[in-house]
């Protein structure tokens, strides 16, 4: 099975890279939720706007970067969030210490750490949303509980086998997404 | 029994019971601490997406490089350079040109793409030379740079390096007006340098990214 074919944004993916004016509209309308998310999750709504309009100016710049092969473009644009969210944290002082020195007056050299962790909890939470409703209801025993897949099978009223590939198909669509993620580098 | 099931290596990837680096335990560590801090994802606020069009509209007056020789003799002809400018965004964007809010229109008449110096250093940026009406300013954007000494420089410097021209600190809003009679074509190289915080005007001689104006 093509590790995309569940994936319902390949069109945008590939248009993305061209100079379609489309595609980032359509990035928008399918991300910008996630993005904006992302970035109140670390800055207040105003700044968060702000973060957001940069990470989709930066991508469209940045379009040409952009490789479906290497990962998801959700991936990619909350990596670009990630980055936007940490250099806006940067400017109001918050400097991380330089590599094995002190750290500065009130800085915490953990303190971009949260950032990288929400990154990667919103992205794979707001990919588990566009499963379809079996394989999300598969993966969230998988994930969640401690059933085996026989015990998930019955459960969930999904034959055994269905079990597996829903697991398998669903973790390699995930995994694509934090690809995604660290292809922004 | 004696070879484990894949799928059962994978339902314990998954509920980190495998290595916490497999990309299973992974996407497993996620998904439970989603669930944990219980994230949500919200609409982005109204109107943020007309902001985004705005800056990208403007976007479209760059002229494309093959298009845009840059010409040895600067004045009259980036006038030329300018008004063809003004032609591309006009078809270019359908006729709706936005520019941002409270600036003059602005048209690109050179940019580089800032590469890393070093192989070792992250980053990448872009930076463009634009005619404000007002006169030339440096248009800069820098992405995923650290400044592992303290602080981010912009300088523009001869094709040899050997005269450099600070502009300051790495701004958010990445805009410098250049002096009036500043020549930039005598100072093509954008180069970003990482400084102390030592009171030292020069150049720290770490540049982390450059390149040429074209």
């Amino acid at each position: 099975v093509p590790r995309r074919a569940l994936e319902t944004d390949d069109e945008l993916e590939r248009r993305f890279g061209t100079d379609d004016p489309d595609a980032l509209r359509d990035a928008y309308e399918a991300h910008g939720g996630l993005v904006f998310s992302l970035c109140a999750r670390s800055l207040d709504r105003e700044s968060a706007a702000d973060a957001t309009q940069e990470v989709f100016v930066a991508a469209w710049r940045a379009r040409s970067r952009y490789d479906p092969a290497r990962g998801s473009l959700r991936g990619w644009l909350v990596g670009i969030a990630r980055h936007k969210v940490v250099d806006a944290l940067r400017a109001r002082g918050a400097r991380p210490a330089p590599a094995g020195g002190e750290p500065r007056d009130g800085a915490d050299p953990r303190a971009e750490r949260p950032v990288d962790r929400v990154a990667e909890q919103l992205l794979v939470a707001d990919a588990l949303a566009q499963l379809g409703p079996r394989p999300r209801a598969v993966l969230e025993l998988a994930f969640y509980s401690s059933l085996t897949h026989e015990e998930i099978a019955t459960r969930t009223g999904v034959p055994l086998g269905t079990v597996k590939s829903d697991i398998r198909r669903s973790l390699a669509s995930l995994r694509r997404h934090l690809e995604g993620l660290d292809g922004y580098a | 029994m004696a070879t484990p099931d894949p799928d059962d290596l994978i339902l314990r990837a998954l509920r980190g019971e495998g290595d916490p680096d497999d990309p299973t335990g992974r996407v497993g560590r996620a998904l439970r601490g989603a669930v944990d801090d219980d994230v949500v994802v919200e609409p982005p606020p109204a109107g943020l997406w007309d902001r985004i069009e705005e800056v990208v509209a403007g976007d479209a007056r760059v002229v494309p490089l093959d298009r845009a020789r840059p010409p040895r003799r600067r004045a009259a002809r980036w006038l030329a350079v300018a008004a063809a400018a003004v032609v591309v965004a006009v078809l270019a964007t359908v006729g709706v040109v936005a520019t941002r809010s409270g600036d003059a229109p602005s048209d690109v008449i050179a940019r580089a793409d800032l590469e890393p110096v070093d192989a070792v250093v992250a980053g990448w940026g872009e930076a463009q030379l634009v005619e404000t009406g007002d006169g030339l300013a440096l248009q800069v954007e820098v992405v995923d740079l650290d400044a592992p000494a303290g602080y981010l420089e912009l300088w523009l410097a001869s094709p040899d390096v050997s005269s450099l021209i600070s502009l300051g600190p790495l701004r958010r809003d990445g805009r410098y007006e250049l002096p009036p009679g500043f020549d930039p074509g005598a100072n093509p190289v954008v180069d970003v340098s990482d400084e102390q915080l030592d009171g030292n005007p020069g150049h720290g001689g770490v540049s982390l990214l450059r390149g040429v104006l074209t």
